[in-house]
């Protein structure tokens, strides 16, 4: 209390009156109270140039008292905030660190006593067996071929690769119809430039993993020239243009800048690459053609096969 | 302004709630990793009869949905096999190292394809980068069981190289169903003819041996060889070896030189299987 006096009255001043009573904030300050002490008030606010001592305009102080107050309840009140919070902080740091301290010892003791099991709880075994299988299930996606049932089937994804990593993954839905252990294909998500449908009416119905076997060999072939054709602009920004591609990548033209090693001017030149069988590995067809026409392509092919097996074997 | 005076006790926070993260994964893969439950634990707890309570479930599923889920999951794997004709037979896994977006593990994973069985060691790292999942496949390392095989030991040192697994498993089940193919093919000539044909190396060989039952000496060696390139086609390849003796030799030798010319394109016409009966039958009849 003796602080909120202080608070209000601090700027009018600071000097202390022994008659100045200490009475509460301005509003419970009762009108007869603060005329009292009216006359008294020019005395001290000479300091003050807001507060004309002609003109006592009391309803604008007491207005004046209570934004104060106001203000400084919310001051208060941030204050309070403030702490709880800060307590809040404090105390859920404690929790979380004891969490973490239970932890690490559990840790440590299972690090330590490996493989020895107690009475096995059902549920624990249970969800062991179905981590078990989940994991080999997933480790059915570095075969190729990885799914999972279906209710008239069979979900299958191929995976591709190109080098070690995993790339695209296509999906396919089979359904058995009847007994007859013959698979139809429902849906899919293969690109329209892989012949999924000869395959499929070839191969499915009589020998579904030879038809499965040929359907990765075209994606993983298609990926694969795609990645190429990926990571050779990556690494030669500046020396290769691609001029053209089509979607299944069999059919593509670059542009080669390579410097020419005694004049330090540029070699151009253009080839075409053409891949006939849409899963191998090679193209079957290359052509290349120097700037000024097709005159110099004797002498460039050697230079271009060179450079096809340095980008093949970088 | 408030918030600056609280940053530390926030990341204080932070840091303590990741290690807590961290560290549950971590004792989550231990307990997987290291211990192992029999069959018997494992039919144990799915008869059993426990029922809990709502208040015990807490929020997790009952043993009854668990049930349910490992069914279901049990009878994908074979479907599964039988698509791909990869059955694993163990597989083991350690987890060296696991954040929120990246998990490296060292897994061990033995198999067979068809009747050719296969060793496999890797490490497999993960990463997560938003949406995408990138997963590589490094320090390989394969043991066949038909790895005297010369030309299956390099196409294996190669795929080792560049950690293809994806590769070696196609490549793999291609060549797994030519051997099997061969291997059923031989048996079944032997089964039919068993004194006309001879399997001097197995049903696993490379070759079988018609011999003639009126003319002793008189002898086709049929070699099947299925060779596995560098990129992981299979090409199987057959020819015909007359053993003549001299007689036969001086008596009719044009016709001699001819069976393995005729051999070659009756395989092209008529497939394997029918070429050799037809050779055999042209043995049985032969003076």
């Amino acid at each position: 209390m003796k602080r909120k006096g202080k608070r209000i009255f601090h700027w009018v001043s600071s000097q202390k009156f022994p008659d100045f009573p200490k009475f509460l904030p301005s509003l419970t300050l009762s009108m007869q109270e603060f005329f009292k002490f009216l006359p008294e008030f020019p005395n001290f606010l000479p300091k003050i140039p807001r507060f004309p001592p002609k003109t006592l305009n009391v309803l604008a102080h007491l207005e004046l008292l209570e934004a104060q107050h106001r203000g400084w309840a919310e001051a208060q009140e941030r204050q309070e905030q403030l702490q709880e919070r800060e307590k809040f902080l404090k105390s859920r740091i404690q929790e979380l660190r004891q969490r973490r301290d239970a932890l690490r010892e559990k840790v440590r003791q299972e690090l330590g006593n490996l493989g020895i099991a107690s009475e096995p709880d059902p549920r624990e075994v249970l969800e062991w067996k179905i981590q078990k299988c989940r994991e080999l299930l997933r480790l059915f996606r570095l075969t190729g071929i990885s799914g999972k049932l279906s209710p008239h089937g069979i979900s299958l994804s191929l995976h591709t690769s190109f080098e070690g990593s995993l790339l695209d993954s296509f999906h396919l839905e089979l359904q058995e119809r009847g007994d007859s252990g013959r698979f139809w294909l429902c849906r899919h998500s293969v690109p329209p430039f892989i012949p999924l449908e000869r395959l499929a009416r070839e191969l499915l119905p009589r020998n579904p993993r030879q038809f499965l076997g040929i359907l990765c060999r075209h994606l993983n072939t298609f990926v694969g020239r795609r990645e190429q054709l990926r990571k050779l602009q990556e690494e030669f920004p500046d020396s290769v243009q691609v001029l053209s591609q089509n979607s299944l990548c069999n059919f593509l033209s670059f542009r080669y800048r390579i410097p020419a090693e005694s004049s330090g001017e540029f070699q151009e030149f253009r080839a075409q690459l053409r891949y006939r069988d849409p899963t191998g590995t090679r193209p079957d067809d290359v052509t290349a053609v120097t700037g000024d026409g097709e005159r110099g392509i004797v002498g460039i092919l050697g230079v271009f096969w060179e450079f096809w097996d340095f980008f093949e074997n970088s | 302004m408030d918030k600056s005076i609280f940053q530390p006790y926030e990341d204080e926070i932070r840091a303590l709630e990741e290690e807590i993260w961290l560290l549950t994964e971590k004792y989550k893969d231990i307990r997987q990793e290291s211990i192992s439950f029999s069959d018997e634990d494992i039919l144990q707890s799915t008869r059993s009869f426990q029922r809990e309570t709502q208040e015990e479930t807490n929020g997790q599923e009952s043993l009854s949905e668990l049930k349910a889920q490992l069914e279901s999951l049990e009878a994908d794997l074979p479907s599964l096999m039988k698509f791909t004709g990869f059955h694993f037979t163990s597989h083991s896994k350690k987890t060296l190292e696991r954040t929120r977006n990246r998990t490296v593990e060292k897994h061990r994973l033995s198999g067979k394809c068809h009747s050719l069985s296969f060793q496999l060691e890797f490490q497999l790292l993960e990463v997560q980068d938003n949406e995408k999942v990138s997963t590589v496949v490094s320090d390989l390392s394969i043991i066949m069981e038909s790895g005297e095989d010369s030309n299956v030991s390099k196409f294996v040192s190669s795929t080792e190289e560049c950690g293809d697994v994806v590769t070696f498993f196609r490549s793999l089940s291609t060549y797994a169903e030519w051997f099997e193919h061969r291997r059923r093919t031989f048996l079944h000539f032997k089964a039919k003819y068993p004194d006309i044909v001879t399997l001097p190396e197995g049903l696993g060989g490379d070759f079988i041996i018609l011999r003639s039952p009126k003319v002793s000496g008189f002898e086709l060696v049929i070699v099947w060889k299925i060779h596995l390139n560098e990129e992981g086609t299979t090409i199987p390849v057959l020819d015909l070896l007359p053993k003549v003796p001299e007689q036969v030799l001086e008596n009719s030798m044009t016709s001699v030189e001819n069976i393995p010319g005729s051999f070659r394109s009756a395989l092209r016409l008529f497939g394997i299987e029918v070429s050799i009966e037809n050779l055999i039958k042209v043995l049985r009849s032969e003076k």
